[in-house]
């Protein structure tokens, strides 16, 4: 049985990594610049009044959660369908994946959860509730592109 | 090529840093209404349930 020949392996790891950042950071793109506006939501009530100052802290969680989604959904995606290609370049690459499939979803519930209570109950303990949610959320965003990075130099470096 | 890898890490770096800041500095915007949360919440769960969202045994 001969092998077939593994198609990314002739990838510079420079290319690979502009290529899994660029799945990474492309909904960044996509969702710069959403200040707040007017709508704010009352989950428990299910009362939406568009008349009223939305929370800045309740618009930047939604659009960290939907980036996020965007990014993991990408990322994952992305090395799955290379897996091969990746380990080869270094297995890391997999961990990262595997940390955002096991906990993605773990964080970004917990962030809604924290959001919806925030916007039940506007308190200053449940802004602190969701601001530390938020950053659990924005450190595996980050973590995601520092691992590639980290990758990314190590294996370039001479 | 090797010259710009850490250029590229202090850049991407500042991308994932400065997320919360170019969100904050956008346009207006509400909150989402019920509907568009529960929009949210069925897409995400469309994509954690995904072939490839699941972890290794």
């Amino acid at each position: 049985m001969t092998r077939q020949p593994d198609p990314f392996a002739k990838v510079p790891p420079i290319a690979m990594f502009a290529l899994v950042a660029f799945f990474c950071l492309a909904p960044v793109a996509l969702h710069v610049g959403c200040a707040t506006g007017k709508g704010q939501l009352t989950p428990s009530t299910g009362v939406y009044d568009p008349n009223v100052m939305a929370s800045t802290l309740v618009v930047t969680a939604e659009n960290v959660r939907e980036l996020a989604l965007d990014a993991f959904d990408n990322f994952a995606r992305l090395e799955r369908a290379n897996r091969a290609a990746l380990m080869k370049v270094d297995p890391k690459i997999h961990q990262a994946a595997e940390v955002v499939r096991r906990d993605g979803k773990k964080y970004l519930d917990a962030l809604t959860a924290a959001k919806v209570a925030f916007q039940n109950d506007r308190s200053q303990a449940n802004a602190t509730a969701l601001t530390s949610a938020l950053a659990s959320v924005q450190s595996l965003l980050r973590d995601t592109v520092r691992y590639i990075s980290e990758i990314a130099t190590k294996k370039g470096t001479p | 090529m090797t010259a710009l890898l850490p250029l590229i890490f202090e850049l991407a770096e500042w991308l994932a840093m400065s997320i919360p800041k170019w969100i904050a500095a956008g346009r207006a915007k509400g909150e989402l209404t019920a509907e568009q949360e529960a929009e949210y919440q069925s897409r995400q769960a469309a994509i954690f349930g995904k072939d490839y969202m699941q972890p290794d045994p």
